[in-house]
């Protein structure tokens, strides 16, 4: 150890003895703060209060008192699943007729949970503050199985209307309490996000010609006063995949 | 590691008053200063604090602390950078309502040096992002952007060199791929480019021509994935000219940053501060007068 450290200081000098000119980068030092507990800045806070007072007006309504914690886990959060619950109960609303599947990218839930109690508005803009659209499609079941292994792929997603049982792949897929029929013609509700490719959907462009019915956002908003029954902690519509 | 130089530098004099011919006066003096790099990424437009509702990050974040803090830091009398890594805007109604003026104006207000863009700050599309960008009194930066067949042309530099100090800081941004990320409808015509080679391209620039004494890449590619997709890891390991690699996108929090061989194995150091503001990132940077470039860090003081 000694022996060492004397070859280290002769080679430092060796190479530092002579005439130190300039600056050289020794080391970097990291720091995390958390930024908790600390005061605030007066000025920052005085050129946030006029937005902050219109927002809280527009967005401290409101909308329910949810009676449990939904949150988001994947593949199977009851926050995603009663997500794609709504998007299919208001897809069917508006369309007046059933609505198989929803489907939707755990990705575009950007907030961690929603706890029991108040829901506002607010939540709902940070829950999905993407403009982004409903879109209907008719799908085979050839092709809503492909999707639903892209899904499977991608450790299960937000899903309604089906049960996905997974073993080295899917092993089974059953909708409505049927098994799928390769063959028949699935209603499917997705976002436009997925739909124009994003999170390696493209395939869904292989379905009908899409129909679009307006703001996920604004479904949710809706639905989540009329929902009977949100999904339970322990609800699987993918198994094997936990 | 400061314990150990200071043990050296005793260690060392010692040794010079010894052999009685050493020109170690610089030495003993412990000429040393810092230049302090703050960073942040994803912000999210989290303009206040997790609201306190029993979540894991309820009452972190927010602006006015974190100006707060800064200026702490600032007090302390070193040279600062502060930067962001992209995605400023979207995930609270501030973004929805005022389409990232609020976002763009607080951190002019910190005086933030540089920024790059993420995937999300184009959830405004082109025509939303350049409404803001008169807000932002500090430069944003992409090297692997083309707009130039778009409304943005001209607006966003490669790169800028920064002055702080004795310190020539050459920063330069870099893009994650925008299709499957970001609707086409939103990026419109910006064409990605490969991210290795432009930042290959304006490192070198900046380094062998420009001559700085430091090259930070601000990055939204993210720290690392499981497959072969391109990371700050991957970047890093590719690069030649780059000391530091700034990133976000993936809202890692790090316990220490990260260093990786690049392509003549010198490391390189990369860091992340987790996301929505509840972090900021420094890194002191301590430099030593002397003549060799001892770029490895620490790697001339292991001496106990």
């Amino acid at each position: 150890m000694k022996q060492n450290s004397v070859k280290y200081l002769l080679l430092f000098i060796v190479l530092f003895g002579q005439a130190c000119s300039s600056w050289n980068l020794q080391s970097i030092e990291p720091t995390y703060y958390k930024i908790d507990s600390l005061g605030v800045d007066s000025s920052i806070q005085a050129m946030t209060l006029p937005y902050k007072q219109h927002i809280d007006s527009v967005m401290d309504v409101k909308l329910v008192d949810l009676p449990l914690d939904l949150t988001k886990n994947k593949p199977n959060g009851n926050l995603g699943l009663w997500m794609a619950d709504a998007c299919r109960a208001n897809a069917a609303r508006k369309l007046n007729r059933s609505v198989d599947v929803a489907l939707l990218n755990h990705g575009g839930i950007r907030r961690p949970y929603l706890k029991k109690g108040p829901v506002t508005l607010g939540m709902m803009y940070e829950l999905m503050p993407f403009d982004n659209l409903m879109v209907v499609l008719t799908v085979k079941g050839r092709l809503l199985k492909d999707i639903l292994e892209i899904a499977e792929e991608r450790g299960g997603e937000p899903l309604s209307g089906a049960i996905v049982s997974v073993k080295e792949g899917i092993s089974q897929i059953s909708i409505d309490g049927a098994d799928l029929d390769l063959n028949k013609e699935y209603t499917l509700v997705a976002n436009d996000y997925m739909y124009n490719g994003g999170d390696g959907y493209a395939v869904l462009q292989n379905g009908s010609k899409p129909e679009y019915l307006g703001l996920i956002r604004d479904a949710l908003v809706e639905e989540i006063n009329l929902t009977a029954e949100f999904p339970s902690s322990g609800t699987l519509r993918w198994i094997g995949h936990e | 590691m400061s314990k150990n130089r200071r043990n050296f530098i005793k260690q060392a004099s010692l040794l010079g008053m010894g052999m009685g011919m050493l020109p170690l006066t610089a030495w003993a003096k412990s000429e040393e200063k810092r230049l302090v790099i703050l960073h942040t990424n994803d912000w999210h437009s989290r303009i206040e604090p997790f609201p306190m509702d029993g979540g894991r990050l309820q009452g972190q974040g927010g602006a006015a602390k974190r100006a707060k803090l800064i200026q702490q830091i600032r007090e302390e009398g070193h040279e600062v950078l502060l930067l962001d890594c992209g995605d400023i805007f979207q995930g609270t109604p501030y973004f929805n309502v005022y389409g990232g003026e609020l976002e763009f104006k607080l951190m002019s207000e910190m005086g933030y040096d540089a920024a790059t863009l993420g995937n999300h700050d184009f959830d405004g599309g082109l025509n939303g992002l350049k409404k803001q960008l008169p807000h932002a009194k500090f430069p944003i930066l992409c090297a692997n952007y083309d707009f130039s067949e778009t409304e943005l042309a001209g607006k966003f530099a490669p790169y800028k060199i920064v002055d702080k100090g004795q310190w020539k800081v050459g920063i330069l941004g870099i893009g994650i791929e925008l299709d499957g990320l970001v609707p086409e409808a939103l990026y419109g015509a910006t064409k990605y480019q490969d991210p290795i080679e432009a930042a290959n391209k304006y490192a070198a620039l900046l380094k062998q021509e420009k001559n700085c004494d430091l090259v930070i890449c601000l990055s939204h590619l993210g720290y690392k994935y499981s497959g072969n997709k391109i990371s700050d890891q991957v970047l890093a390991s590719q690069s030649e000219n780059i000391d530091i690699i700034l990133g976000g996108h993936t809202h890692t929090f790090m316990e220490k940053p990260d260093e990786i061989k690049n392509k003549i194995q010198s490391p390189v150091t990369i860091n992340q501060a987790g996301w929505g503001g509840v972090i900021l990132g420094r890194l002191d940077l301590i430099w030593t007068k002397g003549k060799t470039a001892a770029k490895a860090h620490n790697s001339m003081l292991k001496v106990s």
